[in-house]
């Protein structure tokens, strides 16, 4: 047995060092900071590149661009990087701050290379962001502006974001063509749509609007001071929907899709009517939240007491 | 589990085989370790083997059954392991596929091909360096004339941005505009043959700039710039017949260019760019803008007139948009934001997001879920099996959908919506609202205005409708709660439900087939009329029957019988309850 070992383990030894795992020197990457005056606004749209926003205390914007190429060659790689092209716009007298990202090279027939270009922006608190990217990861951190975010292709990942405070303030809002969108310690009123993919949002949420045309969609609303108002919609073609909401929460839930109840926390006292099941929670005067799924199962639980 | 071979010095069987492995591994590690010393691209190392391979790989199989040979004679012994079997079959196999493809290549006089894809390899390696090339020209316009610049080139990104509206002084020079956006030279820039290009200016008109980069991988200089040569910029003659000024980036389709056209032009002016594939932004109030991209993203903002946007595998982002916007897109967001003209879409396989829109939207989509938002014109919307959303519309809504689910909340003007089957829900509707659906399931909620409903086999639920309702549904159930108007239900083989606490209208409910629940005010005003083919009829209120000629017919006054109540099913039962019921407080 031992001498057959060696000849078995060559092949799949032998594909992993050929498939480039193993392979040293193709990499490059640069990193460069760059820093601009600060500005109420800030728009950033990027060909293709994944995104990071975050907040921090300064009063100017800093900017990591981060660029990665894979090439047959390290000087090939290197040569690579200078087709990532960041700019800068900022007109005189504007409030906005722009700033674009490309790949100098789109068009050219370069099957070998992979060109990845990543963007980590501080921004002063508060400023309204804007964020696009056609292909590209979106993360989102600490913002405490108007914040917009789009993606044609890629997931979209936002912590600590609070919405401005006021009934008229437009809610955050999160949009992927194709991919997941997930939330964690969030605050306020948000608006995240997903073309195909799950969506999953936590936090002190005001006001949730959630639509997805396939993937499960699962709001959680817990912490102290959670206050939720006004109509919600989370809507997802397929897939099941998932809420949970502190325990004393007055609203209105309807759903339509099937009403599942397996434990003792889930909400189970749906009453029928047509195809919409119906729950009140405590003496209903908060949200309306309205629950839908094409095919899947809707729950409603109460969060623990932690 | 003791050693078989014979003690001593004496070498075991299948030493050979370790021997061979040690072999390769050292052959396969000096392999590596020079790829990766002198930086030689596994590619090209494949490229120039593969021909050798093709032919000499069956001397591995003599020498492998050589060293069997020696073993067996040196040892007595040369076992064959499964292994080895395996590998044996597998290199046979490889190698055949080797020789077959050379032969091919050989036959089909692929040659040349592959002498080009070593070529594309080399430059792709860095054995080739990058050279830029930068070519500038001016765009003179006449004066006072509603011009095109028609911007067109094979592949490449595509930046335009409005020229900063102050005018030059007479005579200024018109060297590059370093502070301009986007027209900074990049970083690296070779001093290209073509950099020296006489820029021609007008007398008086508008002027705007061109410039082109030109990013060429060659093994030296001379021939980077007999590349990038073979890639011209033409900006020009003015076609005073169509008002256009044409700016052509013609390329011999060899010279392997990555291509990037930057302008700065008058804001005045008309912008059209074509590229087969590549990035488009236009930013600037431009009177006209059209751009169309085989792949990439297109970017449009604050143009001043109509937009035309094509494009694929990418994205579309139209804002502040003063004017018509029409988009073609196949496989790309199209994310609209803020737009005065009509907005038409066409799109498939990627969402739409439309919000702003001032004037119409029509949307014509294929698996691409769409959703218009704050907006104040008429909206028409069709899809096939994806989702429709509508919210906070300021006119009419028209929404077909096949199989995709219909949301609409908050819409001022008329609403009407078609599907097949498919969930459709309104929430808000603050005038008519006409439903057509075949199947699914239909929820509507505060319906100011007339709602009419047409189901084919569904459960329906409304409540709190202010206007005349009238459902008609072959099947299903139907469920109505508060409403403030005259009710309709007409049923073929449908469970009916109907409560309210005030009456504002006539309500009639009839079935063939299904039992009918009526819930009245207790303090009502109306006359009752309830009657059933075979079943019974069950009512708070006080009836007498009044015919039981082949049905049972009963009719009741409730207070001065301001509002005529008729309640009929061929087969099933009929009740009709007091709310609050009798005994319970109001």
């Amino acid at each position: 047995m031992k001498r057959r070992v060696p000849a078995l383990l060559v092949l799949p030894a032998l594909s992993g060092v050929l498939s480039g795992g193993c392979l040293p020197g193709l990499d490059e990457a640069s990193v460069e900071t760059i820093r601009r005056p600060g500005a109420p606004e800030l728009t950033v749209s990027l060909d293709r590149g994944s995104l990071s926003i975050r907040e921090h205390l300064g009063t100017e914007f800093e900017i990591q661009v981060r660029r990665t190429a894979q090439a047959l060659s390290r000087e090939a790689a290197r040569t690579a990087l200078t087709s990532l092209v960041v700019e800068f716009e900022r007109e005189e007298g504007s409030d906005t701050l722009a700033i674009t990202g490309r790949r100098a090279t789109a068009g050219a027939y370069r099957p070998w290379e992979d060109l990845r270009l990543r963007l980590e922006i501080a921004v002063p608190p508060g400023t309204a962001v804007s964020a696009r990217t056609a292909a590209g990861r979106i993360e989102l951190h600490g913002l405490t502006g108007p914040t917009a975010a789009t993606t044609a292709s890629g997931r979209i990942v936002a912590n600590g974001l609070r919405s401005p405070p006021g009934t008229n303030q437009e809610p955050i809002r999160l949009r992927t063509a194709d991919g997941r969108i997930e939330g964690e310690g969030l605050e306020g009123s948000f608006r995240a749509v997903s073309g195909d993919g799950r969506i999953r949002l936590r936090g002190r949420l005001q006001q949730v609007t959630a639509l997805s045309a396939d993937g499960r969609i699962e709001v959680d609303v817990r912490g102290s001071g959670a206050s939720p108002g006004g109509e919600w919609l989370l809507r997802t073609g397929s897939g099941p929907v998932r809420l949970t909401l502190p325990r004393s929460t007055n609203a209105v839930l309807t759903a339509v899709g099937r009403p599942d109840s397996d434990e003792r926390s889930d909400v189970s006292d749906w009453q029928r009517e047509g195809p919409v099941a119906l729950a009140t929670l405590g003496d209903g005067s908060g949200p309306r939240i309205h629950l839908r799924t094409g095919d899947g199962s809707v729950r409603v639980r109460f969060a623990g007491r932690n | 589990m003791t050693d078989s071979g014979p003690a001593g010095g004496t070498p075991r069987s299948g030493g050979g085989c370790g021997t061979a492995f040690g072999l390769v591994l050292i052959l396969a590690g000096g392999f590596f370790l020079w790829a990766n010393l002198s930086d030689t691209p596994l590619a090209l190392v494949l490229l120039d083997a593969l021909p050798l391979a093709a032919v000499w790989w069956p001397l591995l199989l003599v020498v492998w059954g050589a060293w069997k040979l020696i073993t067996r004679l040196r040892t007595g012994r040369a076992r064959l392991g499964f292994g080895e079997v395996f590998l044996l079959l597998l290199f046979i196999l490889g190698g055949t596929v080797f020789t077959l493809a050379q032969r091919a290549i050989e036959s089909q006089g692929l040659h040349l091909r592959l002498v080009e894809v070593r070529r594309l390899v080399e430059q792709q390696s860095g054995r080739f360096h990058q050279h830029v090339f930068i070519t500038e020209q001016d765009v003179p316009l006449p004066p006072e004339a509603e011009v095109d610049i028609l911007i067109s080139l094979p592949t490449g990104n595509v930046r335009v941005a409005a020229a900063p509206a102050v005018d030059p002084p007479a005579g200024a020079d018109s060297g590059p505009e370093a502070t301009a956006p986007g027209l900074d030279p990049p970083a690296g820039a070779d001093s290209g043959p073509e950099d020296a290009t006489a820029a021609v200016r007008s007398e008086a008109g508008p002027e705007g700039r061109v410039q082109l980069v030109k990013r060429v991988w060659a093994a030296d200089e001379a021939e980077a710039a007999a590349r990038a040569d073979a890639v011209r910029l033409r900006a020009g003659p003015f076609d005073a017949a169509n008002r256009q000024f044409p700016v052509r980036v013609e390329d011999s389709g060899v010279s392997e260019v990555a291509l990037e056209l930057l302008a700065t032009l008058p804001a005045g002016v008309g912008v059209t760019v074509l590229t087969e594939e590549g990035s488009v932004r236009i930013d600037g109030p431009f009177v006209r803008v059209e751009a169309r991209t085989g792949e990439g993203p297109v970017e449009i903002r604050g143009a001043g007139g109509p937009v035309s946007v094509t494009a694929s595998d990418g994205a579309v982002w139209a804002s502040a948009i003063e004017g018509a916007l029409e988009v073609q897109a196949r496989r790309a967001a199209v994310e609209v934001d803020s737009v005065t003209g009509p907005a038409t879409v066409e799109s498939e396989g990627a969402p739409v997001w439309i919000s702003g829109a001032a004037s119409s939207v029509t949307v014509h989509a294929r698996n691409a879920p769409v959703e218009v938002a704050q907006s104040f014109g008429p909206i028409e919307v069709e899809t096939r099996i994806s989702s429709i959303t509508v919210d906070r519309i300021g006119g009419s809504a028209v929404l077909r959908s096949d199989f995709g689910d219909v949301t609409a909340t908050s819409v001022d003007g008329p609403l009407r919506i078609r599907t097949e089957s498919a969930l459709v829900e309104v929430r808000g509707a603050h005038s008519g609202v006409d439903v057509d659906a075949e199947g699914g399931s239909l929820v509507f909620d505060d319906i100011l205005g007339p709602l009419t409903v047409a189901s084919g086999r569904g459960e329906v639920r409304a409540s709190r409708l202010l206007g005349p309702a009238s459902f008609t549904g072959a099947a299903g159930a139907v469920t109505v709660r508060e409403f403030g108007d005259t009710l309709s239900v007409t049923g073929g083989d449908a469970e009916v439900d109907v409560g309210t606490g005030t009456l504002g209208g006539d309500v009639a409910l009839s079935t063939d087939r299904g039992d009918i629940r009526l819930t009245l005010p207790a303090a009502g005003s109306f006359t009752l009329s309830a009657e059933t083919d075979g079943g019974e009829v069950e009512s708070d209120f006080a009836l007498e029957q009044t015919d039981s000629a082949g049905s049972s017919r009963w009719d009741g006054l409730a207070g001065s019988g301001a509002e005529r109540i008729t309640v009929s099913t061929n087969q099933g039962d009929v009740r009709v309850r007091a709310h609050p019921e009798p005994g319970e407080r109001p």
